[in-house]
């Protein structure tokens, strides 16, 4: 009950207040903003909160998570122009249901879907997340090596395209994890003879090049014909009382779903949203009407998807270990003020704990009250063209990087980042992944030198540990059942690959990551959009 | 060279270009044993999987199907050209050149930019910077230097 008699005090602090204000209104901002999704929107802002105080700073960036994840689903249903790979399952139906005139109507049920999984995903997480950490105290180096090993098999699987690249992602960015000095030894690693590198590349720097400057350039690629997003007025908002009947039920699915899956280490608030579609698929009595404004293909998603952010802090706060690229930034922005996740932080900072879990609820309230009545200027930031964006974005991230820590050499890194990130997007790799393995990489390499310090340097006795053991199997059999798919679907028939959303539903290993793959959009926003102008199909 | 997928040729071939630096680079720093991880251990493991996948990777590459490799040239030479123009004029200029700067080059990675319309988006983001960076955040960066 801390939430209650910590947390919200914190968070209701004006000043708080404030920063979680801003943070909603910034993230919608730059959310709706086609071509910059959650990702690239909190590394933006990242550098600006670093000169507030840590729960300050926290609380600011989970409203722009929320705005951003808000301002995604918005240019999803409005445009088909999903921010982030969790709105490219809200687009389909979303979409659809603007189509149908019911843009306003699919706003306020992904906006009040949200709101309720949010609620519900908060009320799991408060619940479960002493005992949680309780637990987690236990965890030894070998625990810890073992469930860090598992989110970054998880984290392949995310990727879309073939799990391959996933893989090799994921270990690349293990690799940049490595440069800079060796915590044991003190030898500098893989520094290339700059002294800037000594103390590694810095998190910030990598997903601001990666998603910042490369979705830019991305974005610029395809033809910038606009779709008009049209008006959108306030009375169109009210859901007719038939839409209202059938959003209930598939909204506490989807947060079943989401809280679930999001507690889960490496698998993040995505999965749970391509899960929850396609459960939600599966038990509709007219499946038909699925990709053709089904609002139950908006509400489940979407709840699943709040649900999942919410429990998704379970691992990250807790454990140390990011769900998802998001999750892993918000944990580089605790690292940066010198917070270290982990069982402790609940005791030892309660404030911060509760005080930003409370704030996410917080704003998730702002989000209702600020964003049904100013649908109508996002809607209108809509038809800003990008020629006249993305200079401005690029300035800002110049200033951004450059106040970190008034280093030209950062600028530097972000331009290799960000022509990186953009080759690897052409290249059909997915940057994502990579992210994920450069934060929880150091962190491998520690947890392993200690744990194999403590067996002797017998991995067997990795494996007689029984939660190591037990978390060591199931990575072995995830990853294997990733491998098996791939197999499968290289020689199978190419059904997955499709249409548009009837992949999703297709198969029901999603652990095996088809669902990931075949899903529709990713994670640049742009990428859906330029797709479909070059494949008309 | 025509039914390949050139994506994941080269995509591979580069993360093993990659893989293989780490990996000559790990020997260097000392390998060690299981039980006592020198500086190199854990990215030589690490690495040789790189290179394996990265194998990998570009072998299926080769068994198809086609894929061409597009890369839009504008965009990506004149969006980090304007990092570089950040650069060099924030050194010498100060910052709202270097914002001016930025603008004006990256304006030039599409065809659609018009001259006059740069010249007042440039104006407008530096009002903006100057807002945000210098009277809100209170950021001691000098805004004109050398004049």
């Amino acid at each position: 009950m801390e939430l209650f008699t910590v947390g919200f005090p914190t968070a209701l602090s004006f000043q708080n207040l404030i920063y979680c204000f801003t943070g909603v209104f910034l993230g919608t901002l730059i959310g709706v903003l086609p071509g910059i999704g959650p990702l690239a929107a909190i590394s933006l802002l990242l550098p600006i909160t670093m000169y507030l105080e840590p729960t300050a700073a926290l609380v600011m960036l989970a409203g722009v998570y929320y705005g951003a994840q808000y301002g995604g689903s918005t240019t999803a249903i409005l445009l088909n122009l999903p921010g982030c790979s969790s709105s490219a399952i809200t687009a389909l139906d979303g979409y659809a249901m603007r189509r149908n005139g019911r843009a306003g109507a699919a706003i306020f049920i992904t906006t009040l879907a949200s709101f309720i999984g949010g609620s519900i995903g908060i009320l799991l997480l408060t619940t479960f997340a002493t005992g949680i950490a309780q637990a987690a105290r236990m965890f030894g180096a070998a625990e810890y090596f073992a469930a860090m090993l598992l989110a970054l098999i998880m984290a392949s699987t995310i990727a879309q395209g073939s799990v391959l690249k996933g893989y090799l992602m994921v270990l690349v960015g293990v690799l940049l994890g490595c440069v800079g000095l060796d915590v044991n030894s003190g030898v500098a690693r893989f520094e290339l003879g700059f002294l800037q590198l000594y103390e590694g590349i810095s998190m910030i720097i990598v997903a601001i090049g990666l998603f910042g400057v490369s979705e830019i350039i991305i974005s610029l690629t395809s033809k910038s014909s606009a779709p008009q997003a049209g008006k959108v007025p306030l009375r169109s908002l009210i859901p007719t009382r038939d839409e209202m009947r059938r959003m209930w039920a598939p909204t506490f699915r989807g947060t079943a779903i989401g809280g679930l899956f999001g507690a889960l280490p490496g698998v993040g608030a995505n999965v749970a949203t391509y899960c929850a579609y396609a459960f939600e698929k599966r038990v509709a009595r007219d499946k038909s009407k699925f990709g053709k404004g089904a609002v139950e293909g908006v509400a489940s998603p979407e709840a699943a998807n709040n649900a999942g952010v919410q429990t998704a802090f379970i691992p990250t706060l807790l454990l140390g270990i990011p769900g998802s690229a998001t999750m892993a930034v918000m944990l580089g922005a605790l690292m940066i003020h010198g917070i270290a996740a982990g069982p402790r932080l609940m005791t030892q900072q309660p404030e911060l704990f509760w005080g930003l879990i409370a704030s996410f609820w917080i704003g998730n309230v702002l989000l209702v009250i600020l964003n049904i009545p100013l649908i109508g200027i996002w809607v209108a930031l809509l038809r800003i063209p990008y020629k006249l964006l993305y200079p401005a974005i690029l300035a800002l991230i110049c200033i951004g990087t450059y106040s970190l820590r008034y280093s030209y050499f950062d600028i530097w890194l972000v331009l290799i980042f960000g022509v990186v990130g953009y080759i690897l997007r052409v290249l059909r790799f997915e940057p994502a992944p990579l992210l994920i393995g450069f934060v929880l990489g150091p962190m491998v390499e520690e947890n392993l030198r200690r744990a194999m310090i403590l067996a002797h340097g017998d991995i067997g006795n990795l494996l007689q540990r029984p939660i190591a053991g037990t978390i060591l199997a199931i990575a072995a059999i995830v990853l294997v059942a990733t491998f098996i798919s791939q197999y499968r679907d290289a020689f199978g028939a190419r059904r997955d690959r499709d249409a548009d959303g009837d992949a999703v539903a297709a198969s029901p290993a999603w652990m095996a990551g088809a669902e990931s793959r075949a899903a529709p959009g990713s994670v640049s926003g742009a990428d859906p959009a330029r797709d479909k102008e070059r494949d008309p199909t | 060279m025509a039914r390949y997928d050139r994506n994941d040729i080269v995509g591979g071939l580069l993360v093993v270009a990659l893989g293989l630096f780490f990996f000559v680079k790990s020997i260097d720093y000392g390998i060690g044993a299981a039980n006592r991880m020198l500086p190199g251990y854990f990215p030589l493991m690490v690495s040789s999987i790189v290179i394996v996948l990265g194998v990998a990777v570009a072998i299926k590459g080769f068994l198809g199907p086609k894929n061409r490799i597009e890369i839009a040239w504008r965009p990506l030479i004149f969006v980090p050209l304007g990092l570089v123009a950040f650069i060099f004029v924030m050194r010498w200029f100060g910052l709202l050149p270097a914002i001016a700067a930025t603008v004006a080059v990256s304006a030039l990675a599409t065809s659609e930019s018009r001259r006059l319309s740069t010249f007042v988006l440039a104006i407008v983001v530096c009002v903006l910077i100057w807002l945000i960076f210098s009277v809100g955040l209170r950021l001691p960066i000098a805004l004109f230097k050398g004049f």
